[in-house]
């Protein structure tokens, strides 16, 4: 099937859950694609990555993949390697926000977060399409990124080590995005105090912090 | 016939050198492996004129040196491994550099490259070399450039070695790159204690260097509050102990204490060991000590986290500055008591291994992850995570301890007290003995109520975390389930049973998807509120935490027919608090008005909630419609375990009379409100709107 030019055919299915898979199984038969379903325990994350392409030409993929013995690694890590080779997945999870801090810095490579309630056929259709797009430089609006004024608000405060507080003036003036140091280049980690004043490529168009990412730190 | 062969363009030694060079740090680091796989002791490098472009890096040895065929076949050969699984140098080292396309991003860090080698077995002999790129970017191929190779005696007295110097850099060398620099080499051949005396050693000639040598020569290892010694051997078991700065044992583990949440099964990687020394890095702590706070503050900062070594040469970016790769620092915020931190501990982790079971990546920015990588990496965090076991459980006894010796000390106090009294004149003795009674009973009675305060919020906790959990669970897989198969059932049937769908399954599935809707708003709201971002102080929009929270109870006020209207003042004002405070106090303000509205069976039921500010206060309120406060004077609302409710806690409103307390604010109340209910309100001072 083409799919935003691609021809697609395999999808597999990345979940713990074997009632999930088959769910999911469903829904990826109904538009007269090949459901692949990936039942683990997965191998290491580098070999896996290569061994689904051998099988299937995109995936669904559920992110707490490490809950049982099904995996060592969990699916936004997934999801974003294959999105640096060129490979279509999206993520579908119900995330809580306690989640953000590991999607946040892979959220560049992933362009579709995938609520399971509104996993259908149109939606799972549209998804890859759009990440198929994306892969060929073809951005939506939410995604788009803009080289942008951020403001550091706080750094490690209240027994918060790790991390930082950051402004994106250009998104919302108001709202302060928690980031963790580790994910920052070096040369930001350094100079990282409160009121600093840097640039980075945000996608500032994004319509919820879930879904904001940062890329590209300038720091002189 | 012909024979072709594959050529290359000079334009893929241009690619290959300028994709491959991570930083500059990280290019040196790669002509010091060689020196290091040369057998040298020392390896000195020198920085001239790199503050511009067009400086000079030189790189010199006293290893074995090249001879010709090495150079030919060896050192010029880029993409062939030197490395053979299981041979070694002649001082027995295993080799770290790799195909040498690390050196080539380092060569082509400059203009030109000329080469002076002495080898070991050729005494009276050294050879030269030079390369200048400009000739390559000429040339069509890169076999086509001939680089002549001159040989010529060596002066007496001249050591065995290798000197390279890389010249016109192409970029400048910065003094935040020097400094990395310097950190790189210092920590390259292991510092740390019991290393090896002999080890090979690297020296940059730069201030920079000069100062971290300093620091890294005082090491203080010997103020660390605790050692973590671990070790996993060649079968894959693990044992660890942990030592005080007196090297007193204080914990020791074997393999199935380690490895308990595997079940004990075995690690599958090389043999290994692990060191961490953690600071308690208070001020009570170093008052006693001849080192000072600031100093081992400053020391940690250049060069603490875990570093990994592998067979003696450190491998980047394990332990650099905001690497953690043991996501020491996430659980330390996960569970702030006895656990270190990046910050306050500084550790390293040697694996010795010959064979190939862990290959660095190319661009030289860590190991693969392979499974033996992430047994390295389990291993080390299942022995963090034992000695943090440990040490809550000693933090936990020292606690029973205090609590135990706590009512002892009470009453020795007393007996002090009676005896002072009886030393009183006799006229005062009896007045003052009796004002002593009356305290006495009236501290007893608030400790009492404390005692019952503290059970009634550890039974809370209790149920929160239960139901965080049931929360967690259900919201993960079964709801995931219904969900997507509900809407399957739904799509099929209206494709196959048509037009009657209608009557025979919408309702149905039509409810089992309202049911959904209000399982998943139960499920996030209690996740809601144990998140850890919650309870962090900084700005919060108060108009932002009413709007969020009447969305997420939305679902209940339908399903209990509550009307509940906003009615928030034209600004936005906003506080310094955490989320969670202000969270708690709406919170607790709606399930004050449905508990009412259900006692009381109120029809039409009606919520408010209001904000007004004036000179930088804000005035938040809940009205509602039910019946009102009674059987209950109006102050006494505040105080914990006071409820008019059969099965309530009580607590409600005493959390928000504390948490707008510790706001700096006060709380308030009318019986019968303007919707004829109860009206309770908090008047909180502001930052601004």
């Amino acid at each position: 099937m083409q799919i935003g030019g691609a021809n697609l055919d395999r999808i597999a299915i990345v979940d713990d859950d074997k009632a999930t898979r088959d769910t999911y199984e469903e829904v990826v038969s109904e538009l007269s694609l090949t459901p692949v379903a990936e039942t683990g325990p997965l191998p290491p994350l580098e070999e896996y990555l290569g061994l689904v392409r051998t099988r299937a030409d995109a995936a669904i993929c559920d992110h707490h993949l490490k809950v049982q013995t099904y995996a060592r690694f969990n699916g936004a890590e997934l999801v974003a390697k294959w999105y640096e080779q060129a490979f279509p997945a999206i993520l579908c999870t119900r995330f809580d926000r306690t989640d953000i801090n590991d999607l946040r810095p892979r959220r560049k490579c992933i362009p579709i977060l995938l609520n399971p309630k509104e996993m259908n056929p149109d939606t799972l259709l549209s998804g890859i399409e759009q990440v198929v797009r994306e892969l060929k430089g073809e951005f939506k609006s939410i995604r788009k990124p803009w080289r942008t004024l951020i403001r550091i608000e706080e750094v490690g405060a209240d027994s918060n080590e790790g991390t930082i507080n950051v402004v994106v003036p250009a998104w919302d003036s108001k709202k302060a995005i928690s980031l963790r140091l580790s994910d920052l280049p070096r040369s930001v980690q350094d100079i990282a105090t409160p009121g600093k004043r840097l640039h980075a490529r945000v996608n500032a168009g994004a319509e919820s912090d879930i879904d904001l990412y940062f890329d590209s730190w300038e720091t002189e | 016939m012909t024979n072709a062969h594959i050529r290359f363009a000079t334009q893929i030694i241009k690619r290959l050198g300028e994709e491959l060079n991570p930083t500059p740090d990280q290019s040196v680091l790669e002509l010091v492996k060689n020196a290091h796989d040369a057998d040298a002791h020392e390896c000195v490098i020198t920085l001239e004129h790199v503050d511009q472009p067009g400086g000079s890096i030189t790189v010199t040895d006293d290893g074995d040196g090249m001879d010709e065929s090495s150079i030919v076949n060896g050192w010029l050969v880029i993409g062939a491994s030197s490395k053979m699984p299981g041979q070694r140098t002649r001082l027995g080292r295993v080799r770290a550099g790799s195909k040498g396309l690390g050196r080539l991003a380092a060569l082509r860090m400059g203009s030109a490259v000329s080469v002076e080698t002495r080898p070991r077995s050729e005494p009276s002999i050294q050879h030269s070399i030079s390369i200048d790129w400009a000739v390559f970017d000429s040339a069509s191929t890169v076999d086509a450039v001939d680089l002549p190779l001159t040989s010529t005696p060596r002066p007496d007295g001249v050591q065995d070695g290798t000197s390279l110097r890389i010249s016109k850099l192409k970029s400048r060398i910065s003094r935040g790159d020097a400094k990395r620099l310097a950190r790189s080499l210092l920590l390259l051949a292991d510092p740390f204690p019991s290393a090896d005396p002999l080890r090979f050693k690297a020296r940059l000639v730069s201030p920079e260097y000069s100062d971290l040598e300093a620091l890294v020569k005082t090491g203080y290892f010997e103020d660390a509050d605790f050692h973590l010694i671990a070790h996993v051997d060649s079968i894959g078991k693990a044992t660890a102990e942990v030592v005080d700065w007196k090297g007193a044992t204080l914990f020791k583990a074997e393999h199935g204490d380690i490895a308990v949440r595997r079940g004990g099964s075995e690690y599958g990687c090389p043999p290994a060991s692990f060191d961490l020394w953690a600071f308690l890095l208070q001020k009570e702590t170093f008052e006693t000590r001849p080192t000072s706070l600031t100093e081992v503050k400053e020391w940690l900062s250049a060069f603490g986290g875990v570093h990994l070594y592998h067979n003696g040469l450190r491998v980047a970016p394990y332990g650099n500055p905001g690497n953690d790769w043991l996501e020491m620092n996430l659980r330390r915020v996960r569970s702030p008591e006895e656990r270190p931190s990046t910050n306050n501990s500084i550790g390293r982790v040697s694996i010795s291994s010959d064979s190939d079971l862990l290959v660095q990546k190319t661009d030289r920015s860590g190991f693969i992850e392979t499974e033996t990588f992430q047994e390295i990496r389990q291993f080390a965090t299942d022995a963090l995570e034992w000695m943090a076991r440990r040490r809550m459980e000693v933090a936990t006894k020292r606690r029973a301890q205090e609590r135990a010796a706590a009512p002892k000390q009470v009453t020795k106090a007393k007996e002090s007290m009676q005896e002072a009294i009886q030393r009183a004149p006799r006229q005062s003795r009896d007045a003052i003995a009796k004002a002593f009674q009356a305290y006495d009973r009236s501290k007893e009675r608030e400790v009492d109520t404390l005692r019952k305060e503290v059970q009634l919020y550890r039974t809370l906790s209790t149920a929160g975390i239960t139901a965080a959990t049931f929360a967690h669970e259900s919201s993960g897989s079964p709801m995931k389930v219904i969900s997507v198969a509900i809407n399957t059932i739904e799509r099929r049937a209206q494709k196959y049973l048509k037009d009657q769908y209608e009557t025979a399954l919408k309702k149905s599935v039509e409810s089992i998807k309202r049911a959904i809707e209000s399982l998943g708003v139960l499920s996030s709201a209690t996740l809601r509120l144990v998140d850890h971002d919650k309870r962090r102080v900084g700005r919060v929009d108060v108009h932002d935490v009413i709007k969020d929270v009447v969305e997420t109870f939305r679902p209940f006020f339908e399903g209990r027919q509550v009307q509940c209207d906003v009615n928030l003042c034209a600004e936005s004002p906003y506080l310094r608090a955490s989320p969670a405070a202000i969270e708690s106090i709406i919170t607790n303000f709606i399930n004050n008005s449905l508990r009412a509205f259900e006692t009381a069976g109120t029809t039409s039921r009606r919520i408010l909630i209001r904000t007004t500010t004036a000179h930088l206060e804000l005035t938040l309120a809940c009205l509602d419609n039910g019946p009102g406060i009674s059987d209950i004077p109006l102050a006494d609302i505040w105080l914990p375990g006071e409820t008019t409710r059969e099965n309530g806690t009580g607590l409600g409103l005493a959390i928000v009379h504390d948490a707008v307390k510790d706001l700096g604010g006060s709380v308030g109340a009318l019986a019968h409100g303007e919707l004829g209910g109860a009206e309770i309100f908090v008047n909180l001072p502001i930052l601004g709107v």
